[in-house]
């Protein structure tokens, strides 16, 4: 078992056989010999007492609430942390000299990991340890961006890579995907910001030109492909924001050419764009479902009917009454659910015959 | 293992990343390019006060002499912004050479001042164009900054060597932005670029304690409406990076 997913999957796999088993039981199916019951039921004993004691993995229905309710607070705690310690230094350190205000703007993410690693070493769960994380983050964030305005430094693109690096350090060490988000966006920003200073553009101006995130976006898609072992649930953030990062900029060029390198026709800019955003959006749902990733599937239907929506309005808005364009977005909708049920359903048919043919051999 | 790895990974990212930026910081403070006292005419306190934020920023207010109902500088002409590579609606960072009380601020001076001695030579001329006139002249005189933006160079070097001799002009690094302009099709003009200063790089100064001791309990103050003198001079270094240290703050 390589990953606290992994050991959670088999723990909600023997739920559910346990669940089946005592239905069948009742419904006069199956009926297991004494022994075979008492031999099963010792068995995914000492299985789920080993992986609680590997892992912290929730056992029972009750215990998922309560890790959900757990990581809500502590995703409200670790945000109220930071927003704390930036509104802390904020207040006073207009009454600081400036070797003090150093000091203490170089220390504090120092603490904070310092922190991070005595959670991780005290607190099997790692809630404490995420906190903690995202406070070194945010402590280092407020470290630098600080350290420039004391000392009237022009700003720089270089300081996104290294919350990146620090980012997506926390990341692994606390198995936090708020903080691998946080190094994605990092990346794509400094990135972004790169690409914007060589083609001569001033690196703060990077959001003005959304095609400076294309690269960024395939470079963070492509890692989504890497198998990590006990790091499952990070590879579906990869892709997640490796296509979003390269699907919003689309959709924004789709309706705003001004913002392309290209210098020909907006309107022919437009097209290009809308045109790729309908191929890579279908190209996401095909790969979803051919590598059996329900991320993409989604992403890629979300942006598709995105795309198809602004399409219709950018047709029928002006000069189709109000009430019958919402009727005709509506339809469109039940011709999708249509088309999706009749997926399905072809989907659920194949997998009868494939289990079927199984059951002969 | 790995998490130790980790750990030492990021604890040393930090210490040497802090090392470098203090260096790049201490490197522009042992090598003094430039020195100018700026007053509250060129530097600015914030509009509102918040008091959730100690510490006290003063804003840079750079000028650009342009011509009457134009927005463009008069030095960023079409052949300058070709000089200087700027395509249609981008923005670039660039040396900017700026002028402290100079000729372009008298010029402007003088103007004005012709301006309302005319109105007052005008018998035609009503009240509230002399009044105007005047408010105009004691803004210029009085409270509004002296301070001009007067040239950009994609070279340090351009600059440095055409204002050698110039006491009260020094070069910073400032972001200029370029845009079309739509002319007049009938008249036969084409469409152009056109560009202007968008900002200076390093466009507000922090005051360190307690040299901010004295500004605490100034508020900002319209100068547009007000013909006081300034309150406040700072003494500013440009170091080797372009950027400002701040020197002796003292009150007028």
């Amino acid at each position: 078992m390589h990953s606290k997913q992994n050991a959670q999957h088999r723990v909600d796999q023997i739920n559910a056989f346990n669940s089946e088993l005592n239905q069948l039981e009742q419904d006069g199916v199956l009926q297991l010999s004494t022994t075979d019951k008492s031999n099963l039921h010792n068995y995914h004993q000492q299985l789920l007492k080993s992986l609680s004691q590997s892992f912290d993995i929730d056992a029972s229905t009750s215990q998922k609430q309560f890790s959900l309710a757990m990581k809500i607070a502590s995703f409200i705690g670790a945000l109220a942390f930071s927003a704390s310690l930036f509104m802390l230094f904020y207040q006073y350190w207009g009454n600081l000299t400036t070797l003090v205000q150093t000091s203490v703007l170089i220390s504090s993410p120092l603490i904070a990991l310092a922190l991070t690693q005595l959670c991780l070493v005290k607190e099997q769960s790692g809630y404490f340890a995420k906190i903690a994380g995202l406070v070194c983050i945010a402590a280092f964030v407020l470290n630098l961006s600080m350290l420039g305005q004391i000392y009237n430094v022009a700003p720089s693109p270089n300081a996104f890579i290294v919350w990146s690096v620090v980012s997506l350090a926390l990341a692994y060490m606390t198995h936090s995907r708020l903080l691998q988000t946080f190094a994605i966006l990092f990346f794509a920003c400094f990135l972004s910001a790169k690409m914007g200073t060589w083609s001569g553009f001033y690196w703060l101006s990077f959001g003005e030109r959304p095609e400076n995130f294309f690269l960024p976006a395939l470079i963070i898609f492509a890692f989504g492909h890497k198998q990590q072992k006990s790091f499952e649930e990070f590879t579906a953030i990869y892709r997640i924001f490796g296509g979003l990062l390269f699907l919003l900029p689309v959709l924004v060029l789709a309706n705003w050419a001004r913002g392309s390198y290209l210098t020909i026709d907006p309107e022919i800019i437009e097209g290009g764009y809308q045109i790729v955003g309908f191929v890579i959006s279908a190209a996401l749902i095909y790969h979803g479902i051919r590598q059996n990733w329900r991320d993409l599937v989604n992403l890629g239907s979300t942006f598709f009917t995105l795309f198809l929506y602004t399409k219709m309005f950018d047709w029928w808005w002006d000069w189709m009454p109000k009430y019958l364009f919402f009727l005709v977005i509506a339809l469109t909708a039940l011709l999708i659910l249509m088309v999706f049920k009749r997926l399905r359903t072809g989907e659920i048919g194949l997998w009868i015959n494939a289990t079927k043919g199984a059951e002969h051999a | 293992m790995r998490k130790h790895i980790l750990l030492a990974s990021v604890a040393f990212i930090i210490l040497v990343v802090n090392a470098v930026v203090l260096g790049k910081v201490w490197y522009n403070q042992s090598n003094p390019l430039y020195s100018v006292v700026l007053t509250e005419r060129e530097l600015t306190l914030p509009y509102s006060t918040n008091k959730e934020n100690s510490g006290i920023s003063l804003s840079f207010d750079v000028k650009i002499p342009h011509e009457k109902n134009k927005y463009t500088p008069t030095w960023l002409t079409t052949e300058k912004i070709a000089a200087l590579e700027l395509s249609n609606n981008s923005s670039k960072e660039l040396y900017i050479a700026l002028e402290l009380n100079g000729d372009t601020h008298q010029l402007k001076l003088s103007e004005a001042e012709l301006k309302y001695q005319n109105t007052l030579d005008d018998p035609t001329s009503t009240d509230s164009k002399r009044k105007n006139a005047l408010r105009i002249r004691d803004h210029l005189k009085y409270s509004a900054s002296r301070l001009y933006a007067i040239n950009a160079a994609t070279n340090f070097s351009e600059l440095a060597d055409k204002y050698a001799k110039q006491s009260n002009v020094f070069i910073a690094k400032g972001v200029v932005r370029s845009y079309q302009t739509y002319s007049d099709k009938s008249e036969g003009e084409s469409d152009k670029i056109a560009a202007n200063l968008n900002r200076l790089s390093v466009d507000s100064i922090f005051i360190p304690y307690p040299r901010n001791q004295q500004l605490k309990n100034l508020n900002y103050r319209n100068r547009h409406r007000s013909k006081e003198k300034p309150r406040y001079k700072v003494e500013l270094t440009y170091g080797a990076n372009l950027e400002p240290v701040v020197g002796k703050v003292s009150l007028l």
